[in-house]
């Protein structure tokens, strides 16, 4: 079931809402309405395809027992207890290999079949919904158990964690200690002050997801699409399509944390933020700073980190350099910041989905990653008001130029699709407009017709859409605050401070109120649009 | 603002406008869903019917009966218009059931629907069927490759064709989808933009329309016309038709040899059969470069053998004790023989085509009167089929010569044009590999 479905907003969430203040009203204890929850989690997840349950539970017992065992452990035990270690490294690894089995297991076998020419069979494996997120939840958790974080917990307390169904299929991950906390201090009741701000972010969400992303979408699939054929697409086409790609995916997936961090919100429970506006970066360190927020975190703390930590007591014990915060000799650099950082953006783009394409747009970004950290390390040490004037536009357009650009691998079926689309936005494929457009630009039109531009028969109508969508919805992301900005007076999530921003603040007053009626409205009535959710494939 | 009130005036807002944008809807009705009167000046123009004409038609036809029906393709339903002074006046009220994009076997469920609204003193007495020799050519695929599945469109029109079969007049017990099709018609941002263009279409008595005849008006190919030039929409088809119909595209044909499509027709003549009526088919006119390109595709053989299987087909027919008729106005007459205007010139007008397969209402009136017009057919035992200046009837004594008339009416074009042939195939060569040819573009 997707957020952006009828079922969901006119039959799930009011029955979950009712159910668990009726709960909260009448039963003996606390728990009850947690159960409750657990078991609206569970259908969620189940009616898309009752086998995902049949999957995931068996991993979800195994874990369960593993955390309780390694809490027994970590409590009786001295540290450093290499029990508890080994324990968790065994989860771990229970872990990655469930989901690579599920998910990876026919992307490797094709690698092997297609690089040592052997003829490994291919097998239908049906990929359980939000397995990505959910080993990511379940494997932060056996850390938070194995380091002391989590002292106590219930069966309750473990299920609402991983299976809690706002964030269930596609995040935020979340850290046990963020979350299940709030479920045990709160009061379990709704709240209309909760009620009030989640959904406020629900409909934002579902304006982004089912009216932005959607409107964008068939324009960004059918560039794509001519693109993985082999047809020729030219300059324009190219950079407009990805860049429409960009947009779709930032609205979609920023709309649907929205969207999860407002049911969230409903229930009292603040997750933390996802997406700061990171079509704003400066640089693509920033990028990574605002997007995807919690994968960020996560790779940081659980692979970068240990690696970048582990790669510096070896060269301490050598008595090599370090990485200084400028200047640093080549050799640390590459070793302590290029390594970890290709390393990390490796995995990430694999966890992104099991394809070539995704492995190189995750050595992509990590390149460009490398080369921000060189640039910070060896860059001129100019006055730093005047760096910052000079530097802030270049680097908005640069890091925005090249996470459109990587885009193409993000979004091509193969990799010679996303050459071949790459190609045609270095200008290696010529440049082309629709000649109806060409035709009515006048003296502009002649001079792009003598500079090379020549004019085709794609759909004038078609090409004025895109653009008027792309600028639109590029204005919107790039200038515009974003919706947790505009709710912050009212800490609506974890990681995003209480503060008015000024005249965008959101207040509750009849202004406010009239444009969440009209902007939920315009979501619900989007509905019926076909939809793709980009990320359901994780 | 307290928390509650907040609340109660977003839901009040939002039903508030969800019930105004409902009654809009309702009342402009941009997909003929719920039957509302035309307004000059209001709603009588549906220009939705470029994205949803497979909705508008059906629910359209649910409420139409004609004494004449015609079907087909876009082509049907442009160039063939129910209210043309060609029809004669026994056949008159006529209805056009043609839909943009749909082949013969697509029709059949349609047809289906509207006979089982018709009252029994109002069914149909004549069947007019525009038939393309392109929408029976199909890919080869190996006889162990899975069959396509239909797509969500595709079955979701299937289960509102049969809905309205089933649909009771008026009441509430309506099939579901039906009650799913009039939600969409009323609480969408798409009914409620396409409600808005109407309005403004309405307003400016321009755009595209499904007209109360069933036909598509010529607007939006006008439109085309005088911003692009006919010279481009022609040059746009021309690679189209190569992407669509290239090799290994073929007629396609069952292991007894008979031709694949011509199931389809059988089915139609079956349903003709059953309802008593009498049925017209016809070649639809293509421009002379639509068909040097079918030559170039190397299909002109099999386009021939079609003919060949149609004049058969009605031959059986008539001998089951029915009254049908081919005709064929796939040829090299005068009227497709214009030369296609540059590309970049918006001024030359074409005198009969909006693009090389879609002929204007002019010529579909001039067809009509030579073929809807003609004497009835000659009985088994009369001399000669039909013939005009525009087109000939196809039987199995007369096909034979037919066929060897438009291959010599195309020989004298060709050495008249001889440029032609090779202008054919360079559009050929746009999608295939060819020695030597540089890329079209």
């Amino acid at each position: 079931m997707l957020f952006n479905s009828y079922a969901f907003v006119f039959g799930f969430l009011p029955i979950v809402l009712l159910g668990y203040a009726l709960l909260a009203a009448r039963a003996g204890t606390a728990r009850w309405p947690l159960w409750w929850l657990v078991a609206c989690s569970a259908v969620f997840y189940t009616i898309w395809n009752p086998i995902n349950l049949l999957i995931i539970a068996p991993s979800l017992v195994v874990n369960y027992f593993l955390a309780r065992a390694l809490q027994h452990r970590v409590a009786n035990h001295k540290q450093p207890d290499r029990t508890a270690s080994a324990m968790l490294l065994a989860g771990i690894v229970f872990n990655l290999c469930f989901l690579g089995y599920f998910k990876y297991r026919n992307f490797f076998v094709d690698s092997i079949n297609q690089v040592f020419l052997t003829q490994w069979p291919l097998l239908e494996i049906l990929l359980p919904l939000g397995i990505s997120f959910i080993t990511f939840q379940k494997i932060a958790f056996l850390v938070d158990v194995r380091v002391g974080n989590v002292k106590q917990f219930e069966l309750v307390d473990f299920l609402i964690f991983v299976a809690f169904f706002p964030q269930l299929i596609a995040g935020p991950i979340v850290h046990y200690r963020e979350m299940v906390p709030q479920f045990q201090k709160a009061t379990p009741q709704i709240e209309l002050h909760n009620l009030c701000i989640g959904l406020c972010l629900f409909a934002m969400g579902l304006f982004k997801k089912a009216v932005l992303a959607d409107g964008i979408a068939p324009h960004a699939s059918s560039l794509f699409a001519m693109s993985d054929r082999g047809e020729p697409l030219g300059l324009f086409y190219a950079w407009l399509g990805a860049l429409a790609f960009t947009l779709q995916v930032y609205f979609d997936f920023s709309g649907y944390s929205d969207m999860a961090i407002g049911l969230a919100r409903m229930f009292g429970i603040r997750l933390p933020v996802n997406f700061d506006s990171p079509l704003k970066a400066t640089s693509i360190i920033d990028f990574w700073n605002r997007w995807h927020m919690t994968l960020t975190r996560f790779l940081t703390a659980y692979i970068y980190a240990p690696i970048a930590l582990h790669l510096t007591r070896k060269r301490m014990a050598q008595g090599k350099s370090m990485v200084a915060a400028a200047g640093s000799r080549p050799a640390a650099f590459f070793v302590l910041v290029a390594t970890p950082t290709l390393i990390t953006m490796f995995l990430s783009g694999l966890w992104h989905g099991a394809g070539m394409t995704f492995v190189l747009y995750g050595l992509l970004h990590g390149s460009l990653l490398v080369v921000n950290h060189a640039w910070r390390q060896w860059r001129p040490r100019w006055n730093r008001q005047r760096y910052q004037r000079v530097m802030r536009p270049i680097g908005f357009v640069l890091t925005l130029a090249c996470v459109v650009f990587a885009m193409a691998l993000f979004k091509s079926q193969t990799v010679a699709g996303a050459l071949h689309m790459m190609r045609a936005m270095l200008g290696l494929d010529g440049a082309v407009l629709p000649q109806a457009v060409l035709g009515r630009l006048g003296a502009p039109g002649a001079w792009l017709q003598a500079a090379g531009v020549s004019g085709d028969f794609y759909s004038g109508t078609g090409f004025v859409s895109l653009v008027l969508w792309a600028v639109v919805l590029l204005v919107a992301a790039t200038t515009l605050p974003n919706s947790l900005e505009l709710m912050a007076r009212f800490n609506p999530a974890l990681g995003k401070k209480a503060s008015p921003v000024g005249p965008w603040s959101v207040s509750l007053n009849a202004r406010w109120a009239t444009v969440f009626g009209v902007t939920l409205l315009a979501g619900v009535m989007s509905l019926n649009q076909v939809s793709e959710f980009l990320y359901w494939q994780f | 603002m307290s928390e509650r009130r907040f609340l109660s005036w977003i839901f009040g807002v939002a039903l508030g406008l969800a019930a105004l944008a409902a009654a809009l809807c309702w009342v402009v009705d941009p997909y003929l869903v719920f039957g509302q009167a035309r307004f000059a000046g209001f709603n009588h123009i549906k220009p939705a019917v470029t994205t949803h004409e497979p909705m508008m038609k059906a629910y359209q036809a649910s409420r139409a009966c004609g004494k004449t029906l015609i079907i087909g393709s876009s082509r049907s339903g442009i160039g063939l218009d129910p209210s043309g002074p060609a029809w004669p006046q026994a056949m008159q009220p006529v209805y056009n059931l043609s839909v943009a994009g749909t082949n013969l076997h697509d029709a059949l469920p349609l047809l289906n629907m509207l006979l089982a609204h018709c009252q029994p003193d109002r069914l149909p007495t004549t069947l007019v069927v525009g038939l393309d020799f392109e929408s029976f050519l199909s890919q080869v695929r190996p006889a162990t490759a899975p069959q396509p599945v239909a797509n969500d469109a595709d079955q979701q029109q299937a289960e509102r064709l049969q809905a309205l079969a089933r649909r009771t007049s008026g009441g509430l017990l309506q099939p579901g989808l039906l009650w799913r099709d009039a939600a969409t018609s009323l609480l969408t941002v798409s009914a409620l933009v396409d409600s808005l263009a109407t309005l403004r279409a309405s307003q400016r008595a321009a755009g595209p329309n499904l007209l109360p005849g069933g036909n598509s008006s010529e607007w939006q190919l006008q439109a085309w016309t005088q911003a692009d030039g006919a010279g481009a929409l022609f040059h746009q088809k021309h690679l189209l038709t190569a992407r669509r119909f290239a090799k290994p595209h073929q007629l396609g044909v069952a292991p007894d040899g008979a031709i694949r499509g011509m199931a389809a027709v059988s089915a139609m003549l079956g349903l003709a059969a059953q309802h008593k009526m009498a049925v017209k088919m016809a070649v639809q006119p293509s421009h002379v470069s639509h068909h040097e390109l079918i030559d170039a595709l190397g299909h002109w053989p099999d386009f021939d053998r079609w003919k060949h299987a149609l004049a058969d087909a009605a031959h059986h027919a008539r001998q089951r004790g029915m009254d049908v008729t081919v005709w064929d106005f796939g040829g090299y007459e005068a009227d497709y023989l214009q030369p296609v205007p540059a590309r970049g010139d918006r001024r030359a007008a074409m005198a009969a085509f909006w693009d090389p397969v879609h002929y204007n209402a002019i010529l579909g009136q001039r067809i009509t009167a030579a073929w809807i017009g003609a004497p009835a057919a000659p009985t088994a035992s009369s001399a000669s089929a039909s013939e005009s200046a525009l087109g000939a009837e196809l039987r199995p004594e007369t096909v034979a010569q037919r066929v060897f008339q438009v291959r010599q009416a195309r020989e004298r074009w060709r050495s008249a044009n001889p440029q032609a042939l090779a202008d054919a195939q360079r559009y050929r060569c746009a999608v295939q590999a060819c020695p030597g040819n540089a890329r079209l573009h």
